[in-house]
């Protein structure tokens, strides 16, 4: 959290000088979904590895004063995240739906079996 | 004159020149993604960023249209296409969630079916296999019906152990029967309207069938049919006739009586 009001504060110094505003709502949008979405199972997702890619890149662009480019690569970050997050309840609940099917098929092969 | 002259000056230049291959391409992909997802959504949320697709797609296609708008072009394509990931992968994470509540209810009475076999079988004779051969002979020879089930007011399901117990004893008997059928009529009281009657009728015999099933009775052996509240056995007019005729009959019968 230091380390994004640093970024932002480097970022004010160099818009002075930008003809483009200081992202800040999409900076702290991402920054609110990144955290969000880290809670869940996504590590080896390949759209988190992108989400958290976006962000540094973010980092970085905010650091070098390029507010345009910044803007882009957390927009990107966000939405990355949100794709990570979505995909990670998806396997979650096809998990569980297996696990309650494989439950299932055992109790109807019992009860087929059990009067034969 | 001028003014209309610097106008048409602007107009042109900020006309861009043709797009170029990666751009163009990064629009297309987004339209397609776009195209594949339905236009409408009960969820709100799920509307909301379908919509977002929308107009990202559309900020794309303008910035497009403009000298200097590239780079804003595939920016906007980009956010088109992961508003359309997130969309499309919400929707079946929802169509998921949908599936899940069946299957839960289908568990949950395979598991009160396994209940009651494992019952059934502890307190089952040893003898009973030869008693349970002749009660199905004879039951295959006559008119009368081998087990009569009865319910609740507006209950189809089992209320008791004893329903549950005389399903299990006829899956039984039918095991002993393999080439035997079994026909399930179910019955209602005379209250109410003749929808709701002919419905719960229904329910009752499907519900007995169901049962059936999932104790291993093909579903080709078993035929299943409501009757409302025809053929009372008791006098509608007293709480105690309307509860007996609240009921379903099961009947074994040979191959060709259902063919």
């Amino acid at each position: 959290m230091k380390k994004i009001a640093l970024f932002i504060a480097l970022a004010a110094v160099s818009a002075c000088v930008s003809q483009h505003p200081i992202p800040t709502a999409q900076v702290h949008l991402a920054e609110r979904t990144l955290q969000h979405v880290q809670a869940l199972p996504v590590a080896e997702l390949e759209s988190w590895q992108a989400a958290q890619t976006y962000w540094q890149q973010t980092q970085a662009l905010l650091a070098s004063g390029d507010m345009q480019g910044a803007r882009r690569f957390a927009e990107l970050a966000e939405l990355e995240a949100r794709i990570a997050e979505a995909e990670a309840l998806l396997l979650q609940e096809q998990t569980h739906q297996d696990a309650l099917k494989a439950q299932l098929q055992q109790a109807q092969q019992f009860n087929r079996e059990a009067l034969q | 004159m001028i003014r209309l002259g610097v106008g048409v000056a602007f107009s042109l230049l900020m006309m861009g020149c043709a797009v170029s291959p990666e751009t163009q391409q990064s629009i297309d992909t987004a339209q397609q993604q776009l195209d594949a997802l339905p236009v409408q959504y009960a969820d709100a949320a799920l509307q909301l960023d379908y919509e977002r697709a929308r107009e990202t797609l559309d900020r794309a296609s303008r910035f497009a249209q403009y000298t200097g708008g590239e780079a804003d072009a595939r920016h906007y394509a980009a956010l088109s296409q992961r508003y359309s990931r997130i969309t499309a992968l919400h929707k079946a994470l929802h169509d998921a969630q949908a599936q899940r509540a069946p299957l839960q209810a289908a568990l949950t009475r395979s598991r009160q079916v396994s209940r009651v076999l494992k019952r059934y079988l502890s307190e089952m004779p040893a003898d009973v296999s030869e008693s349970m051969q002749a009660w199905s002979e004879e039951a295959l020879q006559g008119q009368d019906s081998i087990a009569t089930l009865y319910f609740s007011l507006n209950r189809y399901q089992f209320n008791d152990e004893s329903n549950e117990d005389s399903v299990v004893a006829i899956a039984d008997m039918l095991h002993q029967q393999p080439n035997a059928y079994v026909q399930v009529n179910g019955y209602s009281d005379a209250r109410g309207d003749a929808d709701s009657k002919r419905i719960l009728a229904e329910q009752r015999a499907q519900y007995v069938a169901l049962w059936l099933q999932d104790l291993g009775v093909a579903e080709d052996r078993i035929q299943w049919h409501g009757y409302s509240d025809q053929q009372p056995i008791a006098a509608n007019s007293t709480e105690h006739g309307r509860a007996l005729n609240r009921r379903v009959e099961v009947f074994l019968t040979q191959e060709n009586a259902l063919h």
